[in-house]
């Protein structure tokens, strides 16, 4: 009989193990990209395009800065940065990104245990991927609300150097590999060589009743992650809800309805990225995330307004406390206030 | 009708199973319920061919899938009127729908069906936006393959939810009129994009992949009217 428990044991420890192994592969990966500075190109394919890119990110005292650029097709890039540098760090590209900071918030740290609940994650072989050895780690989704995951990190430094997505069947639907990465790239350059055209930044709101927001249905393991208010392109205030499960995130847009401006019904994918739009208590809706349709569905048709309170500026307060997946079984965690 | 007879009919619409076609169809011509089927499925693919060559055909391709539909109950789950309006469709809850998880060889084979009926009501709906407008979206200028795409997983998300598309599809005015709110709805969805990759790519485990949707936003996106959205309250 002691031998029995005795097996079970070793059984449980592996396990454990294991799945600290897992864990630490993924949070390598994600220390790796605010730790370390690297440039590379790499390839990013979607259905049945595929674009070649580079990518500059450095990291200094003043934070991550960082620039995506398209080696071919229409000049786009996207910039991201911190500190002075993201003073030049906008070029005048056809698609203009915004150079805000980069928030890197983080998510996954606070959400590893959990995530043992959602994916299936193990651990493959060792792969060769531009010139470096890189594990593989398969993150298979346990339901139909997210999609799949199959990462290669860089051995050393725990860089993610290749990355698929894939949908329910294990087609491949979006990936990105860099064909060259060089990862000792102290220093460079990360502005764009042409004349310098700064975006708008997101003014945040100051004033206005906000109305609280609750989503009464949202498939297990998303818990609401941030929310912040800004003025829109328009002026118009703009309520952003962010759910996230640790691994795919969903973002909620809400504004007031303006005459001649309603979107009507209308679901857009991009690749991944999908999006719905529809119409709550006289407010335009629009879901969007990496994920499924049917979790956006089930976000979208479950918003609901809780009422409003006076002049609360939203911004300035906070963000809500993100809530632990695993423990929000009670639909009421995801609601946004 | 027996689950798996459609399924072995609308293989052989397929060309799928031309090595066992003479007994399959001997069953076929048989069943006069059997030859219905054959002949729907087939006008059904007929309609399709000629839209993706650019044809333009003036079908009741509306009138067509909702008697395909009325003939698959079990494809709608739950089984909702095919004449629903999208209020209807969005308040009666659509989350019921959508519910994943294993499903039996018959849901799927019937879900199949489903996509394939949405991926018809997208094209028609693709078609009449090019008619209508002399400078479309571009939204709507993308490749079929992509449309179809975007239906099918619609579908198979929510597979009860391709009669109230189709029922969006057989009105001109709402075409057109989604048609003139895309260059607004790309707009926003722009700047919605560029705010959710701020605030979702911080975990570093997608790597590139949200900076690159970015980068490539637009390229390939397409848009539909989708009853899977909601309407107000």
């Amino acid at each position: 009989m002691s031998r029995i428990w005795l097996a079970l044991l070793c059984c449980l420890t592996l396990f454990n193990v294991s799945a600290q192994d897992q864990a630490d592969w993924l949070r390598r990966m994600e220390q790796a990209s605010r730790t370390i500075s690297y440039r590379g190109d790499f390839v990013f394919v979607r259905g049945d395009q595929m674009r070649q890119m580079r990518v500059v990110h450095l990291v200094d005292g003043d934070g991550v800065h960082q620039r995506v650029f398209s080696l071919d097709g229409p000049a786009t890039e996207t910039l991201l940065g911190g500190g002075e540098r993201k003073q030049a760090a906008v070029g005048t590209y056809g698609r203009l990104a915004e150079s805000d900071n980069l928030p890197f918030t983080t998510l996954l740290p606070q959400r590893l245990q959990a995530l043992n609940d959602l994916y299936q994650i193990s651990l493959g072989g060792i792969e060769r991927v531009a010139e470096h050895q890189a594990q593989v780690i398969n993150v298979e989704p346990e339901d139909g609300y997210r999609f799949g995951f199959r990462l290669w990190s860089e051995l050393g430094s725990g860089l993610l150097l290749r990355a698929q997505m894939r949908d329910a069947t294990g087609q491949v639907i979006e990936q990105f590999s860099f064909s060259s990465v060089d990862l000792d790239a102290t220093g460079g350059v990360v502005t764009a060589p042409t004349e310098v055209v700064r975006s708008q930044p997101q003014p945040q709101a100051k004033t206005g009743h906000l109305t609280h927001w609750r989503v009464a249905k949202i498939p297990r393991g998303f818990a609401l992650q941030s929310m912040r208010r800004y003025a829109g392109q328009r002026q118009e205030m703009v309520d952003h809800l962010l759910f996230s499960d640790g691994l795919a995130t969903v973002s909620v847009f809400i504004e007031p309805l303006q005459d001649g401006l309603e979107l009507a019904n209308q679901a857009v994918n991009t690749g991944i990225v999908n999006a719905l739009t529809g119409t709550v208590a006289n407010n335009q809706v629009t879901v969007i995330g990496e994920v499924p349709v049917a979790t956006l569905s089930m976000i979208l048709n479950s918003l609901q307004p809780e009422g409003l309170t006076a002049s609360e500026d939203l911004a300035s307060s906070g963000a809500s406390t993100p809530t632990d997946p695993a423990e929000s079984t009670d639909p009421s965690d995801s609601a946004g206030r | 009708m027996n689950d798996r007879l459609m399924e072995q009919v609308s293989s052989l619409v397929d060309n799928e199973q031309q090595s066992a076609s003479g007994k399959s169809l001997d069953q076929v011509l048989k069943s006069p319920e059997l030859r219905e089927t054959w002949q729907r499925y087939h006008q059904m693919g007929d309609w399709m061919r000629g839209a993706a060559d650019g044809k333009v055909v003036r079908v009741d391709v509306a009138a067509r899938v909702r008697t395909a539909l009325e003939s698959e109950p079990a494809m709608l789950i739950p089984v909702q009127s095919t004449s629903e309006s999208v209020e209807d469709a969005s308040s009666s809850g659509l989350d019921a729908n959508v519910v994943p998880g294993p499903r039996s060889w018959g849901q799927m084979a019937g879900i199949g069906v489903a996509a394939a009926v949405a991926s018809l009501t997208v094209l028609l709906f693709q078609q009449n936006n090019f008619l209508g407008l002399d400078n479309p979206s571009p939204f709507l200028a993308s490749n079929d393959a992509t449309v179809n795409s975007v239906a099918t997983a619609d579908s198979v998300a929510a597979g009860a939810v391709a009669a109230t598309q189709v029922s969006q599809t057989g009105a001109d005015d709402s075409t057109i009129q989604s048609a003139h709110l895309s260059a607004t709805f790309q707009e926003k969805l722009d700047a919605y994009l560029v705010s959710h990759v701020k605030q979702s790519a911080g975990n570093g485990v997608q790597g590139m992949l949200p900076y690159a949707r970015v980068v490539n936003h637009g390229a390939g996106s397409s848009v539909v009217d989708s009853p899977i959205g909601r309407q107000g309250q």
